[in-house]
């Protein structure tokens, strides 16, 4: 605990990423713009601050998955580490995930087959040189068995404090938040098969994400830091798309898509319950925008509803209910 | 005194026992903590933040909102109080600005976060607890009497007897594993034995894996009298569908089950009971009925003790168990038909704790 250094996050524009399309490195790890609010911006800090998990809420497709990068990246960024690799984690739960498997897996049936390979005398035969001294190796070292999970990674992180993104915790068993608050509050575990306790050597930055499909324990939200991104402010969604296109000159066309994109937003959305267009689905729509002639790009704003841009209909809004009343609607106009 | 009094902990209160927000006192503690690192004090806006961050857990429900209300009453309050003596004021900004400062200037990097984590603490709570003008917000004359809900009734999700994640719970008491499918996992015992018997290891004794097989049959009563409890009941609906029971069916019927059960409620689609008892598993077969049982209404009806007395019997050599889930207290039960059917059926309060004891019935 004694050498943590104060870190802060801001989201300014100078520690953002350069769209590139050339540039694979940054699309294979979804690097991209990220423009968080203010008050996203203090909740993270507080999160930081306080060592607390970071529980955040919200639309399909409002960026919740994509802070924890963010972050990381701007970390990187200022600290000027080589290629701006901040230590960052993410785990991605399924409906059968269990806590175990975030801090390590040990493969005790590797190790038996090992142990009983070499009392037979045969393996000789068949294992290469190199093999049996690999063998014999692992076989000395129980803790070459372990697979280690993202939170294990990031317990075991040096040199400064990892961002660890737990990624739509609300697909899990109804009790595995429970499972994880030991782990997360004392910030150790024990590995059953050797014994050896793993200490967080840097608290970890924990952000969490879910899409309420489940509630979630109360003992559980109690520890965490909760924050609901709401969909941006028009001006918000400008700057937004700003720092995703920012070769994309032609201003008075992204704002006519934004107001075109925000009127979609409020008529097909089906009432209470179906799935509103987002922020992603915005940029989907500008990014083709972008790959088109101004004067195709303009045809296709004014005339969103007509069949012709069905495709593009379909990108933006998920139901074939969705999808009839906005044209409905539109018609009308 | 108020000297001892400890910052905002007056505020903390008032949310707990006015707003009735389900707050610890580890949630104070983090909001100190938080106050310590600068966060919070720059304006009343920015603590309002900070507060809704750590203390408040969903944004739709009625606690939020319940939240937001109280949050604005206990700040107009308390600048209401405060703008009557200008001065005060002047010097509480004075000290909130050299807070921040204060902070500012402490969470520099050279500073070893321990020491000035306690050095910190014994400051903050010495200064915060010692400026007059939180003594004065800690007074609260100026609340008002009663919020302004009282007198007309609102049904909110928290008056049900159980909430939705405590009936969830209860589902996942039942349980019948059987090892059933393909073979997924490896019998460690077995393929000990296997290796000691070939003097080696050839190969892991695969086993197939524990699946749940209990199967429940809910009855839901239709009737008039359960028109209070729909929203309950179906809550219990919805929580079965995602539960991991092997199989489940609902059915519902209108005060005592005979000959026909029907599919939805208010629907005609009907099914025998006669085709549904085959259907059913001796030892895995439980069934759950929703019903008042008569205790609504009130009375002792002889026709639906006797129906139901032998609707119970025509079921119970088919299932491994039966419960009855009453949504009327246990209290309205005595002198009604429903006292008489608890003789015959474990009969339990629809509540959390009645439903737990249920499932403990059940599972015998």
């Amino acid at each position: 605990m004694s050498n943590i250094q104060p870190l802060e996050y801001t989201g300014d524009k100078e520690y953002q990423p350069q769209p590139d399309s050339q540039n694979t490195d940054l699309i294979k790890r979804r690097q991209c713009p990220y423009i968080p609010s203010p008050e996203l911006v203090k909740a993270v800090n507080l999160a930081i601050y306080l060592q607390r998990p970071l529980l955040l809420k919200g639309e399909p497709g409002c960026g919740k998955t994509l802070l924890a990068r963010a972050i990381a990246y701007e970390f990187g960024k200022r600290l000027q580490l080589e290629n701006y690799n901040y230590p960052y984690f993410s785990w991605n739960i399924k409906s059968t995930t269990r806590a175990k498997e975030g801090l390590y897996t040990y493969d005790a049936v590797g190790r038996l087959r090992d142990a009983q390979l070499v009392s037979t005398d045969s393996y000789k035969t068949y294992l290469k040189q190199e093999e049996i001294q690999e063998l014999s190796v692992r076989l000395k070292n129980p803790d070459d068995y372990i697979t280690w999970g993202a939170l294990g990674n990031a317990f075991r992180e040096e040199k400064r404090r990892p961002i660890l993104l737990i990624d739509e915790i609300d697909k899990a068993d109804i009790d595995f938040p429970n499972d994880l608050l030991l782990e997360l509050e004392e910030q150790r575990f024990q590995i059953t098969e050797t014994g050896e306790e793993i200490k967080a050597k840097q608290p970890p930055i924990v952000i969490i994400t879910s899409n309420d499909e489940k509630e979630l324990p109360d003992a559980f939200l109690r520890r965490c830091i909760f924050f609901y991104i709401e969909f941006p402010s028009k001006e918000r969604l400008q700057e937004i798309l700003e720092a995703h296109f920012p070769d994309f000159s032609n201003e008075e066309l992204v704002k006519a898509a934004v107001e075109k994109f925000i009127n979609l937003r409020k008529i097909g959305s089906g009432g209470k319950y179906g799935k509103k267009a987002s922020t992603s689905e915005l940029i989907d729509l500008i990014s083709w925008l972008k790959s088109c002639t101004s004067k195709e790009a303009w045809d296709i704003i004014e005339n969103l509803a007509s069949d012709e841009n069905q495709h593009l209909l379909g990108a933006l809004l998920k139901t074939k209910e969705d999808q009839e009343r906005y044209k409905k609607e539109e018609g009308i106009d | 005194m108020t000297e001892s009094k400890p910052p905002l902990f007056d505020f903390f209160v008032f949310m707990r026992d006015e707003a009735g927000l389900p707050l610890t006192i580890d949630q104070y503690h983090i909001l100190l903590q938080a106050l310590e690192g600068g966060f919070g004090i720059s304006s009343p806006d920015d603590l309002k933040q900070v507060c809704r961050l750590l203390w408040i857990k969903s944004t739709s429900s009625a606690q939020a909102k319940r939240f937001e209300e109280y949050l604005e009453r206990y700040f107009k309050d308390y600048f209401a109080q405060n703008s009557q003596d200008l001065d005060s004021q002047d010097s509480q900004l004075q000290l909130k600005k050299e807070n921040s400062q204060r902070s500012e200037k402490e969470t520099s990097p050279d500073d070893s976060p321990e020491e000035k984590n306690s050095r910190d603490r014994t400051k903050t709570n010495s200064e915060l607890g010692n400026s007059p003008q939180i003594a004065t917000a800690m007074r609260g004359e100026m609340l008002p009497e009663e919020p302004f809900y009282k007198g007309r009734y609102q049904l909110t999700i928290q008056d049900f007897p159980a909430t939705r994640r405590q009936i969830q719970q209860n589902w996942r008491y039942l349980r019948r594993p059987i090892r059933e499918g393909a073979l997924t996992e490896i019998d460690i015992e077995a393929t000990i034995e296997q290796i000691i018997a070939d003097g080696v290891f050839l190969e892991p004794v695969l086993i197939p894996r524990y699946v749940n097989r209990v199967e429940m049959l809910l009855l839901i009563d239709e009737s008039n009298s359960m028109v209070p409890f729909r929203l309950l009941y179906e809550k219990i609906v919805t929580t079965l569908q995602g539960s991991r029971l092997g199989c489940s069916e609902i059915y519902y019927f209108r005060n005592c089950p005979r000959d026909y059960l029907y599919l939805y409620p208010r629907r005609p689609d009907a099914k025998k009971i006669d085709e549904i008892l085959p259907s059913l598993h001796r030892n895995r077969t439980v069934v759950v009925i929703i019903s008042d049982g008569g205790a609504a209404r009130g009375g002792i009806n002889g026709d639906r003790i006797k129906f139901t007395k032998e609707f119970v019997d025509l079921f119970n050599p088919y299932v491994r168990h039966l419960a009855w889930l009453n949504p009327m207290p246990f209290q309205r039960w005595e002198y009604t038909s429903a006292e008489v059917i608890s003789q015959f059926v474990q009969m339990f309060e629809l509540d959390r704790l009645g439903l737990k004891a249920a499932m403990r019935s059940l599972k015998v």
